[in-house]
């Protein structure tokens, strides 16, 4: 399993979790606007609970400019290659 | 001086418009400055002073942020404490005077009697030129930014007379690339040009002759049933085609200098609840209170630290509701305050914020949906009904928290909450409200065709979008009515003015 599909598999326990959706899938281009309830607060909650998974903390620079769950994929990749 | 006034659109505008159109495209920031501090100084001179010390010291800070980024927190801290000050100096002083005085006289100790000079004049939009300048600083700290090269252009940008008095409280990010980037169009001034003349109908044809039904209410005491609901229907309808009707405006003389403005009003109004209520309401607050305040309570480390807390001790709904809860109680105290140096600006912001915070609560203690769960289909039928309580509900409480807003005390704003509710019982032929409007037709077509523009009509932006002749001709008769009505109105106050 490639790095990328690895962080995948972690984001989708924490997306369930987070939003209470056992169904919930989330894709590259999942945006908030593709899941009910996420709003700003869900935003940082779900940052919180990801930078605790993943033993890393995100820049407020990244948490307000990340459009989708590609972008925060890709920083969380290039964190862990670092 | 206010957008609708003859002053400002016969005698600054034309000659402003002038000024900036005739402008080398490098100097247009530059004289854009100029005549907007002409703009803000014309009421008291001194207040342009103000202005101008608070854009020096972000300007500066700003700078000093990219050049010394090992510093950057000082720079930054010093930004917002300055800003704040000076905020909180001009709009709280008497407010925090009053109130130290009453708790000493409360306790018997001597109060502190201070000269009538030292009452403290309130600069006209502190608030709204303030958070715009903060929010570039610390833009410029956390990277989302770069520090402006041209004092000329940041100046610009704090002083610019579309949104100066009033908001919308345009973030640097919003503008930065305009600031050296934006285009002139036919397209763009023709549409400007219609926003203005909508924004201009909507704030003397609809929001003054609301006010003035308003202002019958909110002058009596112990009024009966009706008229209180009838009071507070035209203060909600007076302070909506106020506010967006200027908001409206500015959007619209930014987009005759070339600048796209976001929006700051949604029909609010058609919110079916109140979180969505506050995504549509002054959003320029909105989102602006979320970027500084709001993220940075709840990535503060005692928040975080409190949210650890529960979910190690195993209450997970706890950690999604409390934290944030206490947060949110935070927020909408500062919503509340920077309305106005009042306890009934205070409530107002909290009584909202009670609403937010059960809706929090109550998704922190939802239960997980679980797979293979269906949805349960409802009918068409069924679900406009429900869409059509929930609107005129959450329309209702939002007329509540207009009670506080309007009140100029909370034993006032007892009063009212009271007859809004029959008591004391009072014979329903004594209220003003519905003999002011019986008596004057005028005043009781205004009230409907402004629900029916509110709940039925589109918005200015989508009406304006694609602009054809009748839609022009349209908006020209609209504001030559307003024109009209200006001549013969004494009445044209602006609520957000004060703030």
């Amino acid at each position: 399993m490639t790095d990328r599909q690895e962080v995948f598999k972690r984001l989708n326990e924490i997306f369930q979790d987070i939003f209470d959706d056992e169904e919930l899938v989330v894709t590259d281009e999942t945006c908030a606007d593709d899941v009910e309830d996420w709003d700003s607060l869900r935003h940082i909650t779900l940052i919180s609970a990801v930078e605790k998974a993943f033993g890393m903390k995100f820049a407020m620079k990244e948490v307000l400019e990340m459009e989708n769950v590609g972008a925060m994929a890709d920083i969380l990749v290039e964190r862990a290659t670092k | 001086m206010l957008f609708s006034s003859y002053l400002f659109i016969f005698l600054f505008l034309p000659p402003a418009l002038f000024l900036y159109y005739c402008a080398p495209r490098k100097f247009k920031n530059a004289v854009l400055a100029i005549v907007s501090y002409i703009f803000y100084g014309w009421t008291n001179p001194s207040f342009m002073l103000l202005m101008f010390s608070t854009t020096l010291v972000d300007y500066t800070d700003g700078k000093l942020i990219t050049k010394y980024p090992e510093r950057k927190k000082i720079f930054v801290t010093f930004s917002i404490l300055f800003d704040l000050t000076v905020l909180g100096y001009f709009k709280y002083f008497n407010f925090g005077m009053e109130n130290y005085n009453n708790l000493m006289a409360a306790m018997g100790l001597p109060s502190w009697q201070y000269e009538d000079f030292l009452r403290v004049l309130l600069p006209l939009g502190i608030s709204f030129y303030t958070f715009q300048s903060l929010s570039y600083v610390i833009d410029v700290y956390r990277g989302t930014a770069e520090a402006v090269r041209s004092f000329a252009d940041y100046a610009c940008y704090v002083s610019m007379f579309p949104q100066l008095v009033a908001g919308p409280i345009i973030r640097f990010t919003e503008v930065a690339k305009q600031l050296n980037t934006r285009t002139h169009t036919m397209e763009k001034f023709a549409r400007g040009l219609a926003f203005f003349m909508l924004g201009m109908g909507k704030k003397v044809l609809l929001a003054n002759p609301c006010g003035k039904v308003a202002d019958y209410a909110f002058a009596g005491i112990d009024l009966p049933l009706a008229d209180s609901w009838l009071g507070i229907f035209s203060y909600a309808f007076q302070i909506y085609f106020d506010f967006s009707g200027y908001s409206d405006m500015a959007v619209g003389l930014g987009l005759m200098l070339g600048f796209t403005f976001p929006k700051n009003f949604d029909s609010p109004f058609r919110s079916k609840s109140m979180p969505e209520y506050w995504r549509r309401w002054h959003i320029s607050l909105s989102v602006w209170l979320k970027d500084y305040l709001f993220f940075t309570l709840l990535r503060s480390n005692w928040c975080m630290n409190l949210t650890e807390h529960y979910v190690k001790s195993g209450h997970k709904k706890l950690a999604k509701a409390i934290p944030s809860s206490i947060v949110l109680v935070i927020f909408w105290f500062v919503v509340g305050l920077w309305h106005g140096s009042s306890w009934t600006f205070v409530f107002f912001g909290l009584y909202h914020g009670v609403f937010i915070i059960y809706d929090v609560v109550k998704t922190a203690c939802q239960n997980k949906k679980k797979k293979g769960t269906e949805e349960v289909q409802v009918s068409r039928a069924k679900r406009i009904a429900k869409d059509v309580f929930a609107t005129i509900i959450t329309f209702v409480i939002a007329c509540f928290g207009f009670v506080l807003f309007r009140a100029d005390s909370l034993a006032d704003a007892g009063h009212y909450f009271a007859s809004l509710f029959g008591f004391p019982c009072k014979d329903p032929t004594s209220g003003t409200v519905i003999r002011v409007l019986l008596q004057n037709p005028y005043y009781a077509g205004i009230m409907v065709l402004s629900a029916i523009i509110i709940w039925t009509m589109p918005q200015v932006w989508d009406f304006t979008r694609k602009l054809t002749v009748p839609k022009m001709v349209w908006c020209i008769i609209v504001f030559l009515l307003a024109i009209l009505a200006l001549s013969v109105q004494s009445y044209n106050p602006f609520i957000y003015f004060i703030f």
